[in-house]
């Protein structure tokens, strides 16, 4: 699943990387965000903050890379990114197995599958004895002066397949029949 | 996540003539003898990192202010994308696929 250290790409961030130690910011709820304006700009918001300790985690590359490299220029603004949970917290341990064995999408068996959760092992370096799964219903951005930031906490890249994998279940994951509601 | 002194950009010149002695003629005073005057103060190294700083803090700033990702410049800027129909045809071979990501929960803090 995952690129060898001799191979990984490492002054590079590209699509399926696993990125450690950042601040996520996915899902954040409005009701805990407190606004403040100036007395010279009452109308007008200065600033806002969520009164709660950020939340540090791992998260996964989603931007293509293409729009990323920096031979590209980042073509992008942001980057996207989604956070990572450990599939050991599932309440459910046969759900996992279940989800584990539908992770890559099957072109001649599209039966049924965990479209918001992509799979990923275990790796040496990352705390999730029983491997993670990517939740693509929490992605968020960053800003691309963050590029060299996120290069840093780069700790794992997976093999291309698993890329090509990861990112058609993140397209069908948006991509549905209105009629197939689950 | 922050930007290191080393990189900020080197074709920008910090102006150390604002930093001249009292000593110092108005007229063409070089760097060379204005850095020795400093050097004959007590606060020579506080007022070059004080110099620094209020670079490093004025750029960085700038960076933010001026880099608006929602700015119309950018949407300008858009092309549209050229992809394939293979692509198309790819995705929608699964349009029916069931998603199950509603029966499984994670206990971990996060909603699901």
């Amino acid at each position: 699943m995952y690129l060898p250290d001799t191979e990984i790409e490492i002054d590079a961030l590209r699509q399926g990387d696993i990125v450690t130690n950042i601040q996520i910011l996915g899902a954040i709820n409005l009701n805990s965000v407190k606004y403040t304006s100036s007395i010279q700009t009452p109308d007008k918001t200065d600033s806002w903050t969520v009164a709660a300790p950020p939340t540090i985690g791992d998260a996964m590359v989603l931007s293509h890379s293409c729009e990323i490299a920096k031979e590209n220029g980042v073509k992008l603004t942001s980057i996207i990114l989604a956070p990572l949970r450990d599939v050991s917290s599932a309440t459910a341990p046969e759900k996992v197995t279940e989800l584990i064995e539908s992770n890559i999408i099957n072109p001649s068996n599209p039966s049924a599958t965990y479209l918001k959760y992509f799979y990923i092992e275990s790796h040496p370096d990352m705390q999730y004895r029983n491997g993670a799964v990517v939740d693509f219903s929490k992605c968020f951005s960053l800003r691309k002066q963050n590029l060299d930031y996120l290069i840093d906490h780069k700790k794992a890249q997976l093999e291309l397949s698993l890329v090509n994998s990861m990112s058609l279940k993140f397209a069908l994951y948006f991509h549905r029949e209105l009629g197939a509601v689950a | 996540m922050s930007q290191s002194i080393e990189q900020i950009p080197t074709n920008n010149v910090i102006d150390l003539a604002s930093h001249r002695g009292e000593t110092g003629s108005s007229q063409s005073v070089d760097y060379l003898t204005s850095i020795r005057q400093m050097r004959e103060k007590d606060n020579y190294k506080e007022i070059i990192d004080a110099a620094l700083m209020e670079f490093y803090i004025n750029n960085m700033n700038a960076s933010v202010s001026k880099d608006n990702p929602f700015d119309a410049v950018y949407l300008c800027e858009l092309r549209p994308d050229i992809f394939s129909e293979k692509i198309v045809a790819e995705l929608n071979q699964f349009k029916n696929i069931k998603d199950l990501s509603s029966e499984i929960y994670f206990d971990d803090g996060m909603d699901d």
